[in-house]
């Protein structure tokens, strides 16, 4: 397998801080998303695969190459970084063909660029006027301008408005597919799992997890997980679970008297007992949902704030 | 295009537009206006009409080889990859499949064309000014250019250093203001090999008529060099401190918002 990022006991800190330790990291072409809570070491991974950083100890090497001070690899390297950073007084499209040029690429690719972010229509118009959606377009396209291996993007979608980011989170998708590799690190969840069931799960500077979102959902068994169910009576159908050994707790919501709130942690096991109840017993079910089913829980419970 | 070419004309796009490259031509521009009213007024009768000329030339040489020179360069030399760490810009600069040293040294070679522009568009018509009554005179000529040229190296060799403070420094700017700023005048009151040891001593040796000084004991530890070797000296220094520059860029790391 072509391993696009390796990692090998990489640690970094600042002075007494620890930024990240001893990262084991083997991966492919595909699309990956990095999540971690702010100060988990996110930025400090993405700033050594982006050659900011060097690490005190051990090695990253992006295609067999350490990026730190080797302006050669980011021929095939493009990064959208987390930051508003900009420069005001040019225009999108000067800045954009700047990129360009400096890649020994021309017009055609900055064109290219500007078309796939959409900012064509405002390319001429100096930065500073630019909203914060469009600058972070012309972020991602000036990521993009040299059409990368390999994608490192920072909060790709932070300020796009919704129209583009269901474009951005096409494009991104279609980079993966092509048989590129995307890390794109992000807050807001269940746009990450809109673009990859690859995650990276970071946490106090070391990897939590990494693997398919559903792999690592196997990791949860043993957690406690939240199942509520909107019924026509909630408490009679809670009663059908209160000897169960497998169910570590039954609450009823105080804003809503037809849901009650079940805590498994065999959650396998509570889903077939359920549907048995519902038939038998005829209850009426309003709605079924688990609150705990996005990644934010999922990271939740692996780093232990459930 | 060559990158390189590239990126110098996205640099001094950049400088153009700033804000700052308005300020500092008009401030360059104080000592010509402050001579064209004096020489009005005095049309007007107002002061007379004696040679002012020793008065003008006191003014514009100690403006301009005691502030502008020093100012300018470091306003925009240290900015070369200050202002790139401070916007957070420079992850669009350290991405691109150029070496950092040299693309830096091509926004230093960007500033330091504009920096010698305001220098020597606005030094040379208060010059002009200065000695309007003795322009045909070739000594005054060759001192009026020895003058400007020696401002220019001056600026070029404030440049490279101030290049090199942003390149080693946080905050290059106020240690420039703060330190290098008092140090060069403060050192021409030492005695012996300290004066050395500063960027106005070796313009001052190039320099055909002696920098007015108020203190008349600095004229006690007036010292030179031959004007040959300064220029050297000081081009030497220049290439020095740009060398230094770009071998620090490659080493350093570059920390970015919150860690």
């Amino acid at each position: 397998m072509n391993l696009v990022i390796q990692a090998e006991n990489l640690s970094k800190w600042y002075g007494n801080v620890l930024g990240i330790s001893e990262i084991n990291l083997e991966i492919p072409p595909g699309v990956y998303g990095l999540l971690g809570p702010n100060g988990a070491g996110k930025s400090t991974l993405l700033k050594i695969m982006t050659g900011f950083l060097r690490p005190n100890l051990g090695q990253l090497r992006i295609f067999d190459q350490s990026p730190f001070d080797n302006p050669s690899l980011f021929k095939r390297i493009g990064y959208c970084p987390e930051y508003d950073a900009h420069y005001p007084t040019i225009s999108g499209w000067e800045f954009i063909l700047f990129r360009a040029k400096a890649f020994g690429l021309g017009e055609t690719e900055a064109t290219l660029a500007m078309q796939a972010v959409g900012l064509t229509e405002h390319m001429h118009k100096r930065i500073r006027q630019f909203s914060l959606g469009m600058r972070q377009r012309l972020k991602l396209a000036s990521a993009i301008v040299h059409n990368p291996d390999l994608l490192i993007l920072d909060e790709p979608l932070r300020g796009i408005d919704p129209l583009w980011r269901i474009k951005i989170i096409r494009l991104i998708r279609e980079f993966g597919q092509k048989g590129k590799t995307v890390i794109l690190s992000s807050h807001i969840l269940p746009e990450v799992e809109a673009m990859t069931r690859q995650i990276i799960l970071i946490h106090q500077g070391k990897i939590f997890a990494l693997g398919d979102i559903d792999e690592i959902r196997t990791l949860l068994d043993s957690h406690p997980h939240q199942i509520c169910v909107k019924t026509n009576n909630p408490r009679r159908l809670a009663s059908f679970f209160l000897s169960d050994p497998h169910i570590l707790g039954i609450s009823f919501s105080k804003h809503d008297p037809s849901q009650v709130i079940f805590i498994t942690h065999q959650r396998d096991h509570f889903y077939e007992k359920l549907l048995k109840i519902l038939i038998e017993e005829s209850f009426d079910l309003h709605e079924m949902s688990s609150p705990d089913d996005n990644l934010q829980n999922v990271f939740d419970y692996l780093i232990g704030r459930k | 295009m060559n990158p390189l070419i590239n990126a110098y004309h996205f640099f001094s796009t950049q400088l153009r537009r700033g804000k700052a490259w308005k300020w500092f031509t008009l401030i360059g521009l104080i000592p010509s206006i402050i001579i064209i009213a004096t020489l009005s007024f005095s049309l007007a009768g107002g002061w007379g009409s004696g040679d002012k000329s020793n008065i003008f030339l006191e003014i514009t040489l100690n403006y301009f080889f005691k502030f502008y020179i020093l100012l300018v360069p470091l306003f925009f030399s240290t900015s070369v990859l200050a202002e790139e760490i401070e916007q957070q810009t420079v992850v669009y600069l350290f991405t691109l499949p150029i070496d950092r040293g040299r693309l830096l040294l091509t926004k230093f070679f960007a500033t330091l064309v504009h920096s010698l522009w305001l220098v020597g568009a606005s030094l040379l018509p208060a010059l002009i000014l200065t000695n309007q009554h003795h322009l045909t005179s070739f000594e005054t000529s060759k001192t009026i250019s020895v003058i400007w040229l020696t401002a220019l190296l001056g600026t070029l060799a404030y440049s490279a250093f101030s290049f090199l403070l942003g390149v080693l420094l946080r905050r290059p700017m106020l240690i420039g203001l703060f330190i290098v700023f008092p140090w060069e005048q403060f050192v021409q009151f030492m005695p012996g090999f300290v004066q050395k040891l500063s960027i106005i001593y070796f313009v001052k040796s190039i320099m055909p008529v002696a920098l007015p000084e108020k203190a008349s004991l600095l004229r006690l530890f007036q010292q030179t060099t031959p004007a040959p070797l300064a220029i050297l000296i000081l081009i030497g220094l220049s290439v020095f401190f740009c060398w230094a520059a770009m071998a620090r860029s490659h080493k350093r790391e570059y920390i970015m918002g919150e860690q």
